[in-house]
């Protein structure tokens, strides 16, 4: 096993790959400014997550975390908008709600998380992969699965109700 | 499974087998909006059914929020095949 060297490892590829991690959160966001916000977020990410996972493909984790950090920024700057535009109307709701570059990761949570999602049943993991992580939509992973658009919704909130339950169990 | 009702000290009924489906179905509800939010970007229609919705009730807020946090953890785990 190498994890007493995947921390710095991890770091180190980050380091290495800085431009094109860079490159990956520009082509998603198409904007400079937010795309360095975001490497600089994985780059917190990274230095939390480093040591708590075994990761075998650094860069290609890295390159992933990029993609959906910036794939969350880009979705969120229309909801901050809406809330801006809420506030104005007097009413209070605080903005960023579960803003990532606002959340400090537990380790401990991440650990429970991790393991939540390998006890999924193979299908079930393969789904919420597709939709968390590749961004694939409903339609997409259902004609590619040959299961159902609502089976597809079922298994993702299975996904996420189990990994509620493990870390509730704590 | 029947429901359990008792009292509370101010004498309102405290039914736990309703307050877990309610919290099931809050819950239910924050995940969804996770994953349309993630799906594509809200409209302008949505996102005030959003604003509304976490306004409603702050169990849908604290829902939202549990979910939001770990949607977030989720993204951090590598692939299955890459473990």
């Amino acid at each position: 096993m190498f994890l007493d060297q995947q921390p710095a490892d991890l770091i180190t590829v980050f380091v290495a790959h800085r431009a094109q991690l860079r490159r990956a959160a520009l082509k998603i966001l198409g904007n400079s400014e937010r795309a360095d916000d975001v490497v600089q977020d994985a780059y917190l990410k990274v230095t939390e997550v480093a040591g708590v996972l075994n990761i075998k493909q650094p860069l290609a984790y890295l390159l992933q975390m990029v993609r959906n950090l910036s794939i969350d920024r880009h979705r969120r700057t229309a909801f901050e908008i809406g809330l801006f535009e809420s506030e104005e109307e007097g009413l209070h709701v605080p903005a960023l709600i579960g803003a990532p570059e606002a959340t400090a990761i537990s380790r401990q949570h991440l650990t429970l998380v991790a393991h939540a999602l390998s006890e999924l049943p193979e299908r079930t993991r393969r789904v919420f992969e597709l939709h968390r992580l590749d961004g694939h939509t409903h339609c997409a992973i259902a004609s590619k699965l040959d299961i159902s658009t609502s089976l597809v919704n079922i298994l993702i909130h299975d996904a996420m109700d189990h990994c509620r339950a493990a870390l509730r169990s704590v | 499974m029947p429901d359990i009702s008792i009292a509370d000290r101010s004498g309102h009924k405290v039914n736990f087998m309703a307050d877990s489906r309610h919290d099931d179905i809050v819950w239910q509800a924050a995940v969804e909006w996770i994953i349309r939010k993630h799906a594509s970007p809200l409209d302008t229609a949505a996102e005030n059914e959003l604003i509304a919705w976490l306004k409603k009730d702050p169990a849908n807020r604290a829902a939202y929020e549990e979910a939001s946090r770990l949607w977030l953890l989720t993204g951090l785990v590598p692939r299955a095949d890459e473990e």
